[in-house]
């Protein structure tokens, strides 16, 4: 698994950005940047949550680099969804719902 | 106004919908910011959906429709626990003891939830304080499973 200063790194490539430019975005020194890339300084939590915000990813993915067991790192966002699901409910009427849920996501929500 | 509408107006950042077509054994479900619910529930069942779902609005990160993991159900707890919150503050709970309410479900009728909810925001609250006095002599005594005292004192001590 890649660190966080690596995921920095990319995320901060694929933005075409260099170390300067996010530098001066978050309000850091560029060698700071640097340091985090290659693992040679932590970050603060509130950094954690700033560069997250910054990149539109959550912290999860920061950290981790995983945001959930069915999405990629392509496409970091992922979106909130709960149920209020009836205890006890069968295999059947399980499919039953997520069908209904990947319906009204289709139908309300498409990309 | 009802209670749902005023959960509603609570949150005008939110969109609702009223979807028939909602299987049964589903109440309600939240993607991002609009809460979907099934018209096909007791209006006390219904109010305690639409909190639970603002719960999720409130807290909750990612898909946890499958309460696979122990962060996911942690979550859902949260959820369950702030909606009821919404829904079952201290000063309902003086009101319930006020309108001469008894048992859980007595207070669960007045104010209009599920007993699980009643309930639920007892024992949260139960968790965090084991009692609450408020301005005006009451003293509240929750207790972890879901019953609250209420004690009203004449005197101000």
């Amino acid at each position: 698994m890649r660190s966080v200063g690596e995921r920095i790194a990319y995320l901060r490539e694929k933005r075409g950005l260099s170390q300067p430019q996010l530098a001066k975005a978050i309000n850091v020194a560029t060698s700071t940047v640097g340091m985090w890339e290659t693992g040679k300084r932590g970050l603060k939590d509130d950094t954690i949550r700033q560069l997250a915000h910054y990149f539109n990813v959550s912290t999860d993915y920061l950290l981790n680099g995983v945001e959930s067991s069915n999405s990629n790192i392509a496409t970091p966002k992922v979106d909130t969804i709960a149920a209020h699901i009836d205890d006890n409910v069968t295999d059947q009427q399980m499919d039953e719902i997520l069908n209904f849920i990947e319906f009204v996501k289709n139908r309300d929500h498409k990309k | 106004m009802q209670l749902s509408e005023e959960l509603m107006t609570m949150f005008p950042e939110l969109t609702y919908k009223i979807e028939s077509k909602m299987p049964d054994s589903q109440k309600g479900l939240l993607i991002n910011d609009v809460i979907y619910l099934n018209p096909n529930q007791e209006r006390y069942e219904m109010n305690s959906t639409l909190a639970e779902e603002l719960g999720h609005y409130l807290t909750s990160y990612g898909n946890i429709i499958l309460q696979d993991t122990n962060e996911k159900r942690k979550q859902e707890r949260r959820a369950r626990d702030i909606g009821a919150t919404l829904v079952v503050t201290p000063y309902d709970i003086i009101n319930c003891f006020e309108e001469g309410c008894r048992t859980v479900l007595d207070c669960a009728v007045h104010l209009e939830v599920s007993e699980e909810t009643f309930k639920d925001a007892v024992k949260y609250y139960a968790r965090r304080f084991t009692g609450v006095k408020t301005e005006n002599n009451y003293t509240l005594l929750f207790q972890p499973d879901g019953t609250v005292a209420v004690l009203k004192s004449i005197n101000n001590f």
